[in-house]
């Protein structure tokens, strides 16, 4: 038999076993019948072995045949998760029958309106198979509703628990019955799981329920209303943002190019989406058509919110720095150079001190930078010298760092990764995205977020890394040129404090120890020379950044 | 036997690298040397007679110079007393 059509059928018998479980436990539930306790607790092993079948089953079938198709792919992964959920369901009805014998007020328990919260089960229990058969969205959501109606249940229950509790008569009773509605409950998050595990097999995304809701909404509220059966969803799932980024589209197989409607949807805490919005609004009127257009916000509730914004195509530059096409590398800087150094930093420089916190943001980290990494120096002496600790340095350098406050300000982007900035090479436009951090600061930070950007890059061989060691340089002589342009004395001293900070914060995306050792050694060194400069009291002006801290 | 152990590692530009080599002479001249970290400490005192080498390596773009001192400390020997207590016998 096909493996396909062996799965197929084995999660069939699974979910016919675990709906004979959670019916047999309610009946028990209603009967006190032994005969119900025993062929609960007797399916149990069964069951964990149709669980451990369709596992195997699911596993070689995503694993042997490497031509299979993603959709066949996505369909087993989904599979999988379903009959993990469909055994966590029948282990939470063994824990309901087990808690019976506690129950010492039955009467009591009668009085309880399980029967609604088990009809839902089942009744979402049902749809299971008509749902992943048929690849049917709205039946997928209806499961993963069904929680929603369950919880709710589970609060009424609760709430007339806690109360009974207060009045302090048969209290083992009443706290064995919140346990058996706390394993109802639990069902409720399994039965979610494998609606959301539907979801995935149709859309081939993994999107958690609440932003696909959010999602139905602002595409809802947009002018691009495509049906959900012709909705194709791409998530990255690289980001740390913290937001759930997809991109969606109405792209059924057989569309010809060009016609495909495309957006970028974000979903996440309200502060951050609004935060974009409003950044992307103000980018929209300094230099327009260089950051997304914002197509829908909607507000989910006090504290999540989506955006619809525009999608751009091209490459970012991370993948253009990484990628062969030297060329395209190079006119991807030459139009980012003239970006920022003709458009965006003069039309937005506004002359007047601007405190800087780059040591500031290291001291906040320091914590997390030494939860993944314990390279971070100590206080040490050697001889007759003071070797300062790390906190010592930032420290020292945060007090230096007051002395020398940005001349100007220029709108930032905040967020400067390779990987925030689009190139679209057709167009030899230059595109910003994710800009939730913009706001008018000292540019020399946009800089160095660049630069480390391309030097923690994990590629140590040439030619490649001769490639970024030549793109960092080209990008450092134009933030030079800008700033002498710009008569800007202590941008060494700056750029110098900046790029020690980005150095220590990058460690924390890092796990390769060797790198990340290189790269703490590389800004206590810079952090080191600003030190010894200062005690030497020399004229600032004649600092000068250690430019070879820039390549490998 | 107790082992104790200090390592420092950074990156120097040539003139810190200097100052660094330096202090390390001063510590010789006085015959011994203090490492501490935090609450840990090495204390090495040098002796007159040492092994002393020096290794250099060069592969494509990547050098390495190590200069290495090592020695024994001197044993303490312990005094023999000879000397027999006195037994007074009546």
């Amino acid at each position: 038999m096909a493996i396909e059509s062996k799965v197929s059928e084995n999660i069939h018998f699974l979910l016919m076993e675990v709906m004979g479980q959670v019916a047999t436990t309610e009946s028990y539930l209603r009967t006190f019948d032994q005969t119900h306790c025993l062929q609960v607790l007797g399916r149990e092993g069964y069951i964990e072995n149709l669980k451990v079948t369709v596992e195997n089953d699911c596993f070689s079938l995503i694993l042997t045949q490497p031509d299979r198709g993603q959709q066949e792919v996505n369909w087993a992964r989904a599979v999988h998760t379903i009959s993990t959920n469909l055994k966590r369901i029948a282990s939470f009805s063994v824990n309901i029958v087990r808690q019976v014998e506690y129950l010492f007020n039955r009467t009591l328990w009668l009085t309880f309106d399980a029967h609604s919260m088990f009809a839902i089960i089942e009744n979402c229990l049902e749809q299971v198979i008509p749902a992943l058969d048929d690849k049917d969205i709205g039946l997928a959501l209806s499961i993963c509703h069904c929680e929603y109606e369950i919880d709710r249940l589970y609060l009424e229950n609760f709430t007339r628990i806690m109360e009974e509790l207060r009045k302090g008569d048969s209290i083992e009773s009443y706290v064995t019955i919140l346990f058996i509605f706390r394993y109802l409950e639990r069902i409720g998050d399994s039965l979610l799981n494998i609606g959301e595990a539907i979801l995935f097999a149709i859309l081939g995304e993994k999107i958690r329920i609440r932003h696909f809701e959010a999602l139905q909404q602002t595409l809802a509220k947009s002018n691009m209303d495509i049906p959900l059966d012709h909705l194709s969803l791409r998530s990255y799932w690289g980001t740390r943002s913290g937001c759930n980024i997809s991109r969606v589209a109405n792209e059924p197989a057989g569309v010809p190019a060009g016609t495909v409607r495309e957006a970028i949807f974000k979903a996440g805490s309200l502060n951050k989406i609004e935060r974009e919005k409003e950044n992307l609004t103000t980018w929209q009127r300094l230099v327009p058509g260089l950051a997304p257009k914002v197509l829908t916000f909607y507000q989910e509730d006090e504290n999540t919110g989506a955006l619809l914004v525009e999608f751009f195509p091209g490459n970012n530059l991370q993948e253009i720095v990484l990628g062969d096409n030297i060329q395209m590398a190079r006119n991807a800087l030459k139009r980012l150079h003239h970006l920022l150094g003709s458009k965006i930093w003069p039309l937005t420089k506004k002359v007047g001190a601007m405190e800087t916190s780059y040591m500031a943001q290291v001291l906040a980290r320091l914590d997390s930078i030494l939860q993944v990494h314990s390279y971070l120096r100590r206080q040490q002496t050697l001889g007759d010298l003071e070797v300062d600790s790390t906190s010592t340095l930032v420290e020292k350098c945060l007090r230096i760092e007051r002395l020398f406050p940005a001349p100007f300000s220029v709108f930032i982007h905040g967020d400067f990764n390779a990987n925030n900035i689009i190139y679209n090479e057709q167009l030899d436009s230059i595109h910003f995205i994710d800009v939730n951090r913009s706001a008018p600061a000292d540019y020399v930070q946009d800089v160095s977020v660049y630069l480390i950007s391309n030097f923690r890059l994990p590629v140590f061989e040439s030619p490649i890394r001769e490639q970024i060691n030549l793109l960092i340089r080209d990008f450092y002589g134009f933030a030079r040129g800008f700033a002498r342009e710009q008569n800007d004395v202590t941008f060494d001293v700056r750029l110098t404090l900046a790029l020690a900070r980005s150095f220590y914060t990058s460690t924390r995306f890092q796990l390769n120890t060797d790198f990340v050792k290189e790269m703490v050694l590389r800004a206590n060194f810079l952090l080191e020379k600003v030190i010894t400069f200062d005690e030497e009291q020399q004229n600032w002006q004649e600092f000068s950044f250690p430019e070879e801290v820039l390549y490998l | 036997m107790s082992k104790q152990k200090f390592t420092y590692d950074s990156i120097q530009d040539v003139n810190s690298v200097k100052r660094y080599l330096k202090s390390l002479i001063r510590s010789i001249d006085e015959g011994k040397i203090t490492l501490t970290s935090e609450d840990d400490s090495i204390d090495l005192k040098i002796r007159n007679l040492l092994h002393f080498s020096i290794e250099a390596r060069k592969k494509g773009r990547k050098n390495r110079l190590t200069l290495e001192m090592r020695w024994t400390d001197k044993k303490e020997f312990p005094i023999e007393d000879d000397s027999k207590p006195v037994k007074i016998s009546s």
